[in-house]
């Protein structure tokens, strides 16, 4: 029981950062199974049924554009922040800033009436 | 099936659940991601097997597709409960009703015909009632998302405690008019029709001698204790705990009551008359338990709220 709401929950906090990880690796522009390998080598494995279809979400909403390349043989679609995706980008990355500092200095300090 | 035919079949089961737009667009690019996933993993030629692992940990094709567009909410989260609870209890309601009125014919047909007739009856048809309730969520929710607005919270002045006398010496004054249309029917009779009531309808309205001898004037103390709470509430103009009591109590009596008739004899010599007025009974039974178990409800939350309002809690 323990376990499964470990898992529950944990999955709930990776599921948080998906979008500020992937948008983190995509300055420059990558093809979606190359993204998930970018991802997982720098530790954050994310499931591929989930980050797919979050690719075309976020294009759709402007965050980022795509395009067509053949360059390497199969054609593959390259996605890389859009302008406002690289504004939606700093912001959330101030935003995660923020929250981790303030994350960091609750879990250190713990609540007010236990200092 | 091969390896290209599986990702085929699986890639055209989630792109047809997508806008027309998007179809081929997103089927070349999740063929290609879905080929680049089984030929990244060790270099070894990809088999079926492998590939329908692969496919089944990536997700339904339904599931999937629902990733790649927005969710369309037609119940919102918050309403799913009530839509459960109101289709459940609506759905029973007609099943037994369905059932009642089926084994009014219990004595002519088998038990194989009364289930058909039940099932084609009300059985199946029930099945309007939620569906009739996912039709209202669903503006209900639109609604919502198209005036935001109405989605805020306001706060509403609470005195559960008073009474609204208007109406209060209205229901005082229809519960004894329904006490005298109850023991005297041809009295309304007269009234509404004048001499021109016909003798068939005094008929139709002429009490079993059984029941006027036991059960009506049980029924008769209980509806005239109902009016003496109501008419209590009228002049204090607050309820009160122990009038909440009397009142839950005097409901529970009135469903017992009601409850032991509907199983009881004859009410009216009148067969219909019998039927449609055991249909009411039944309806009002189910309404007043409904209404107690919410009156219940209420006492404990307002017990709970008591000692942080400051209010004094229900006793």
């Amino acid at each position: 029981m323990a376990t499964e709401a470990f898992d529950k929950l944990e999955h709930e906090l990776r599921r948080g950062v998906v979008v500020l990880a992937a948008l983190s690796q995509l300055r420059t522009a990558r093809y979606g199974y190359e993204l998930r390998q970018s991802l997982a080598a720098g530790g954050m494995a994310i499931e591929e049924g989930t980050l797919y279809p979050l690719l075309r979400r976020l294009e759709s909403q402007g965050v980022l554009s795509s395009e067509w390349r053949t360059d390497e043989g199969s054609p593959r679609r390259y996605y890389v922040l859009s302008p406002d995706g690289h504004r939606l980008h700093e912001r959330l990355i101030e935003a995660w800033r923020s929250l981790n500092k303030t994350m960091d200095h609750l879990l250190t300090h713990g609540a007010p009436d236990e200092r | 099936m091969n390896v290209d035919e599986i990702l085929d079949s699986y890639v055209s089961n989630v792109v047809k659940r997508l806008p027309r737009r998007q179809r081929v667009d997103v089927a070349l690019e999740l063929k290609s991601l879905l080929a680049d996933e089984l030929a990244g993993e060790d270099g070894t030629r990809p088999t079926p097997e492998r590939a329908l692992e692969l496919l089944r940990a990536f997700g339904r094709p339904a599931d999937v597709a629902v990733r790649y567009r927005p969710a369309v909410i037609i119940i919102d989260p918050a309403d799913s409960r009530v839509f459960l609870r109101a289709a459940v209890i609506g759905v029973a309601i007609i099943w037994l009703v369905g059932l009642l009125a089926v084994l009014r014919e219990r004595d002519t047909l088998d038990g194989l015909q009364l289930f058909q007739r039940w099932y084609t009856g009300a059985g199946l048809p029930a099945l309007w009632w939620p569906g009739f309730l996912v039709v209202c969520s669903a503006v209900a929710a639109w609604v919502r998302r198209r005036w935001p607005r109405l989605r805020q919270w306001s706060p509403r002045p609470v005195d559960r405690d008073r009474v609204n006398r208007f109406w209060y010496g209205l229901a005082v004054i229809g519960a004894v008019a329904g006490i005298v249309a109850l023991a005297a029917p041809r009295l309304w009779l007269d009234a509404v029709f004048g001499d021109r009531a016909a003798a068939q309808a005094d008929a139709a309205f002429a009490y079993d001698s059984s029941f006027v001898r036991v059960l009506g004037p049980a029924v008769l103390v209980v509806v005239g204790l109902d009016v003496a709470l109501l008419f209590a509430l009228l002049v204090r103009g607050r309820w009160q705990p122990l009038t909440r009591r009397i009142d839950i109590g005097l409901n529970l009596a009135t469903c017992a009551l009601l409850t032991w008739i509907l199983f009881a004899g004859k009410i009216f010599q009148a067969e219909p008359t019998n039927q449609i007025v055991r249909l009411a009974l039944l309806i009002i039974v189910v309404t007043s338990l409904i209404a107690v178990a919410r009156k219940l409800r209420a006492v404990r939350l307002r017990s709970a709220l008591a000692p942080q309002t400051g209010r004094p809690a229900v006793r």
